[in-house]
């Protein structure tokens, strides 16, 4: 063999034996550390007999690999919590999900790259999304509050973090972050508020009464008899007599009642201000003249 | 930052200064130690300035998109409020309104 292709094909050899080498330290080194760290949390976790639930927004087959090695050394061990690979707590934000994607963002900006950080973060929220929710009425006005809640809790938290981190040589910057951070607060607070505030009105009622209500699917189906019914009438088919029977119908009396209701006062408003209207009219009518 | 160097072998430390009409100008700031000063002290507010510029750019998306969903809210609880017979007047707080209440 010419000395030339030796040589290529030794460097060749000795740069494949280094790149297998490489990419077995680069795999193995984190696999060990993340697996560690996992499983140091799942120890710390166990003493205060609780339960760890890692949220795995944007976990890829790596971190996955990494979970079930620490959740199978965890089994070995012998400890009593577990890691639950639940994407339904703060899955990846999917499209049209506003809150989500709002959270997400705000995530990232405020841990950066650490994902440990960013799931800890994530569920943290969920966790305190899921107390606000467990205390409510579980409207659907409550639970969009009670998500700009936890959208300003991360944006407090990510302005705080930011004021922390960096000490400001400029006045400007400082001032700039500050002003944001107590923004944050503000409307942080001001969420809470609303949530209070709307948790203050007592619509408990009408959301059991919507509970109990039963589904059109569900409920039974009134008959008509088409030949008893003179033609052309709009009435309504009576619900049939019962105990809780026919509460949709009922409620679609109620709503019909109030949508008139509400368009015999729209009406009067209408005329009251075209009388106002006209009234002034005159009025300036009679000055001029 | 915009030094110059003359025949006489000295620096000399210039400003662009953009005018408001479009045109661009420069403005002597001074030569030595002072004008070293300066270039320091220019030099740290210009990376200031531009770290500004960056942190407000990495927060405008996810702020327009908290927004939004602030708004959002805002209104579908207001809605329902309202068909519920309440009515929040000037921010005072939610309270029923007349012609519910009657």
């Amino acid at each position: 063999m010419p000395r030339e292709t030796r040589a290529k094909g030794e460097a060749d050899d000795a740069r494949a034996a280094e790149k297998h080498d490489g990419s077995e330290g680069a795999v193995e080194v984190p696999t060990k550390c993340a697996a560690d760290f996992v499983f140091d949390i799942l120890s710390n976790v166990a003493e205060e007999n609780a339960l760890l639930r890692l949220a795995m927004a944007d976990v890829g087959d790596e971190e996955t690999r990494l979970l079930l090695a620490a959740e199978k050394r965890r089994q070995e061990s012998g400890l009593a919590c577990s890691v639950t690979l639940s994407s339904s707590q703060s899955g990846p934000a999917l499209p049209g999900d506003l809150y989500g994607q709002c959270v997400e963002q705000w995530v990232k900006l405020a841990t950066g790259d650490n994902k440990h950080e960013a799931a800890g973060l994530r569920h943290r929220i969920a966790e305190m999304v899921r107390e606000m929710e467990a205390e409510g009425a579980g409207t659907k006005s409550e639970r969009l509050l009670i998500e700009q809640v936890a959208i300003q809790w991360v944006q407090v938290h990510f302005y705080e973090l930011l004021q922390a981190s960096t000490p400001e040589v400029s006045a400007e910057v400082a001032e700039y972050k500050s002003r944001k951070a107590e923004l944050a607060l503000r409307k942080y607070i001001k969420a809470i508020e609303s949530l209070a505030k709307i948790r203050t009105i007592p619509i408990r009622a009408r959301t059991l009464v919507m509970q109990q209500t039963v589904l059109p699917s569900e409920a039974p189906k009134p008959c008509i008899d088409v030949a008893s019914t003179p033609a052309g009438s709009n009435l309504l088919p009576s619900p049939p007599l019962g105990s809780g029977e026919g509460l949709m119908p009922a409620i679609a009396c109620i709503d019909a009642s109030s949508v008139q209701q509400s368009e015999m006062v729209a009406r009067d408003r209408g005329r009251k201000n075209r009388s106002t209207r006209a009234a002034r009219s005159i009025d300036v009518g009679s000055k001029s003249l | 930052m915009g030094w110059e160097t003359r025949r006489n072998g000295r620096k000399y430390l210039y400003r662009t200064v953009h005018l408001p009409d479009g045109r661009s100008t420069k403005r002597y700031l001074g030569c030595g130690e002072v004008a070293r000063q300066d270039d320091e002290r220019l030099q740290q507010q210009q990376k200031e300035s531009q770290d500004l510029q960056a942190l407000v750019r990495s927060i405008a998306e996810p702020e327009a998109l908290a927004n939004v969903f602030q708004e959002h809210a805002r209104r579908c609880v207001l809605e329902e409020m309202s068909l519920l017979g309440y009515s929040n007047q000037r921010s005072r707080g939610w309270r029923r309104s007349v012609k519910h209440a009657t």
